[in-house]
């Protein structure tokens, strides 16, 4: 018996999560209790999640006797080269946002911008000119709009 | 109940500055493949929070317009939609663009946005207020169901599984329990995080998860190439084609009232309204086998149908707070920056900024057809920028938006942490339209059940007393039943074509 691996483990993870929420539903003590109380919405849905997720579990694997065309499809769009590109942008931005802080605004953006379009583009010297250029005027407009025009405190 | 002497405030020449560039905006945003009008809205939200509350609603409106109607460009010349409103636009632009008449087929679409969303604006002054009455007489009942309603039609209509589309809503429901609740005094689902104690803000989550899921998915395709079809047209092309419009009166017309009849039902919006319109048009035409080869009636009944829905889409918007489909999802959120409250209540008491509302959508789309007609060369250049570039001018665009929104980065981890979430969402089929709507309606479904179970002496039979509230849930039930039967229908057909394939 084969399962549809994607459906079957986000339905395990939504059951974990339902079970964590009513265990802090749980855990919740208020003073007084006015109309139905803190958890009296959140327990109703909860209990529909838990009953949902258990459905998409028995469907995953009652569905799938043979072949699960959808992940075959996705797999073969989804080589390794993309994958790999795909999480490092996701890093960028993670390493982005931990470094603006303590670097600043501008000179953290107009990394990120050069080192993400040098990750997702062609990386000849005529091209990382053009980055520089359009991270060094984007910034710039956008300190400009934000920091002077909206006065907000940048990093 | 309108004081008329508000439209020559909103025709202020700053307004008319910020309207032009909101349109324009919009329809930039809009051209680009991929960038829907939802990522207009909330790419460009950020850059009106310091504005007078009459301006940033002038310039929403304006993006709003510009983002639906710039989907037509791609739609064109790429055989692209631009977004998923300009879908059935496609199946005839491309074929008119391909046989060296894309300036026609761009007029005709460019004359059919404009009127569509003319004939929506005049539906929109006359039905906003009469149904913003009618919705005083809602009480809890009636707004609880109101939001069952709501998300029960977007859960049947989105995505393949209507479980998936359900456990959707609930994480949406569940994600704005997150924080204080105010008449407990008690602090929910937080896990020692101050940062949520507010609970989640809505713009990062909702712009994490359109531009992130949307960004991520299209990694695959960032080096590709678009072959653009090249175009020579002039305005006074333009203007010969507007005279042809004479034949195609009742196909405007019919698509148009398609268009605000499916933009009013929540959750629906433009994205349908065309596929709907064009069908229609198809089965009506006395040539229905032209559709798809180049038919400037197919071009038409899509374009003034999405269009139109923009108005439909503001009518629940405005009048009960409901918001119809993502992008008017994304200006709920935006409105309640600026301290504004969508709902019967604006309709009465602030009945001037509806009113701003009402000239802001008429002003844009008469700036987004002049804008079609005289820059269109430049939407066209907008779709030669390469994907590398854009990407990640978009993710530092929208990180110091979540940033600027309450000068904090916790709202920028959220929109990464939340646009991951998304992506997952998206990958594993999940619908993110009701898990956004849930957390946006979530705390008003929760305060209209309490207030309806302490009305009702802790019991909810309260319901079966109120003739609207019932004629909602009823609803909700028939919406849920009937997408079950579709889908159950569907598989059906596909194991009988299986079974006859094997045979064969």
């Amino acid at each position: 018996m084969k399962v549809k691996t994607g459906d079957f483990v986000t339905a395990l993870i939504l059951l974990l999560f339902g079970a964590l929420l009513f265990q802090r539903c749980c855990a919740l003590r208020p003073a007084c209790i006015i109309a139905g109380g803190p958890v009296f919405f959140p327990k109703i849905i909860i209990g529909i999640m838990v009953l949902l997720s258990l459905v998409l579990i028995y469907q995953s694997v009652e569905r799938t006797g043979g072949k699960v065309p959808g992940a075959k499809a996705r797999s073969a769009a989804d080589p390794w080269q993309t994958l790999v590109l795909r999480w490092s942008l996701v890093g960028l931005v993670a390493i982005y946002l931990l470094v603006m802080p303590w670097l600043g605004y501008a000179p953290a953006t107009i990394l990120f911008l050069v080192a993400a379009m040098c990750m997702l583009g062609p990386t000849k010297p005529r091209n990382i000119a053009i980055y520089c250029v359009v991270s060094g005027a984007v910034t710039g407009v956008l300190y400009y709009v934000f920091g002077v025009m909206l006065t907000v405190f940048l990093p | 109940m309108f004081d008329l002497s508000q439209i020559f405030h909103v025709l202020e020449p700053l307004n008319l500055l910020l309207m032009f560039l909101g349109v324009f905006g919009g329809l930039v945003i809009g051209a680009m493949p991929g960038l829907t009008s939802t990522m207009a809205v909330g790419l460009l939200v950020p850059v009106t929070f310091g504005m007078h509350v009459d301006q940033g609603l002038v310039t929403l409106v304006a993006v709003y317009i510009g983002g639906i109607s710039g989907g037509l460009v791609s739609a064109t010349l790429l055989n692209i939609p631009g977004t998923p409103s300009s879908v059935a636009t496609t199946f005839d632009a491309f074929p008119m663009a391909r046989r060296g008449e894309a300036g026609k087929a761009l007029a005709y679409g460019v004359f059919a946005s404009f009127l569509g969303g003319l004939f929506s604006f005049f539906i929109l002054a006359l039905v906003a207020p009469a149904l913003g009455r009618f919705a005083l007489r809602f009480g809890p009942y009636e707004y609880f169901a109101l939001v069952i309603f709501t998300l029960s039609c977007i859960v049947s209509i989105s995505g393949k599984s209507l479980v998936k589309g359900l456990l959707s809503a609930c994480v949406g429901l569940l994600m704005a329990m997150v924080g204080v609740s105010e008449p407990d005094s008690v602090t929910r689902f937080t896990f020692g995080l101050d940062a949520l104690e507010a609970g989640f803000s809505v713009m990062p989550v909702l712009i994490g998860m359109y531009a992130i899921a949307q960004i991520l998915q299209d990694v695959a395709f960032i080096k590709k190439p678009f072959n653009i079809i090249s175009a020579n047209f002039s305005p006074r092309e333009f203007l010969a084609v507007a005279a042809r419009f004479r034949n195609s009166v009742k196909n405007l017309v019919r698509s148009s009232l398609i268009g605000v009849g499916v933009g009013i039902l929540p959750g629906v919006g433009p994205g349908l309204s065309n596929i709907v319109a064009y069908s229609q048009a198809k089965s009506a035409s006395d040539d229905p086998d032209s559709f798809g080869q180049g038919n400037p009636d197919g071009i038409i009944a899509s374009e003034s149908a999405n269009n139109a829905a923009t108005g439909g889409a503001l009518i629940p918007l405005l009048t009960l707070g409901i918001p119809g489909d993502a992008t008017t999802m994304m200006m709920l959120g935006a409105f309640m920056i600026h301290n504004v409250q969508p709902g019967p209540l604006l309709m009465r008491d602030n009945a001037d900024l509806v009113l701003t509302i009402f000239v802001a959508y008429f002003v844009s789309n008469i700036f987004m057809l002049l804008l079609q007609i005289y820059f269109i060369r430049v939407l066209i250049k907008a779709l030669m920028v390469p994907r590398y570039i854009l990407y990640p001018v978009i993710l530092a665009m929208c990180g110091i938006g979540c940033y600027a929104l309450n000068n904090t980065m916790s709202d920028v981890w959220v929109f990464l942490i939340l646009g991951l979430v998304g992506y997952f969402f998206c990958r594993q089929g999940f619908p993110l339209l009701p898990l956004v709507l849930g957390l946006i309606l979530g705390r008003m479904a929760e305060d209209q059940l309490r207030i309806s179970w302490v009305m009702g002496h802790d019991s909810l039979v309260g319901y079966l007393d109120r003739p609207i509230a019932l004629t909602f849930l009823g609803l909700s039930a028939i919406s849920v039943a009937y997408a079950l039967y579709c889908k159950r229908r569907a598989r059906l057909r596909s194991k009988a074509g299986a079974g006859a394939a094997c045979a064969s």
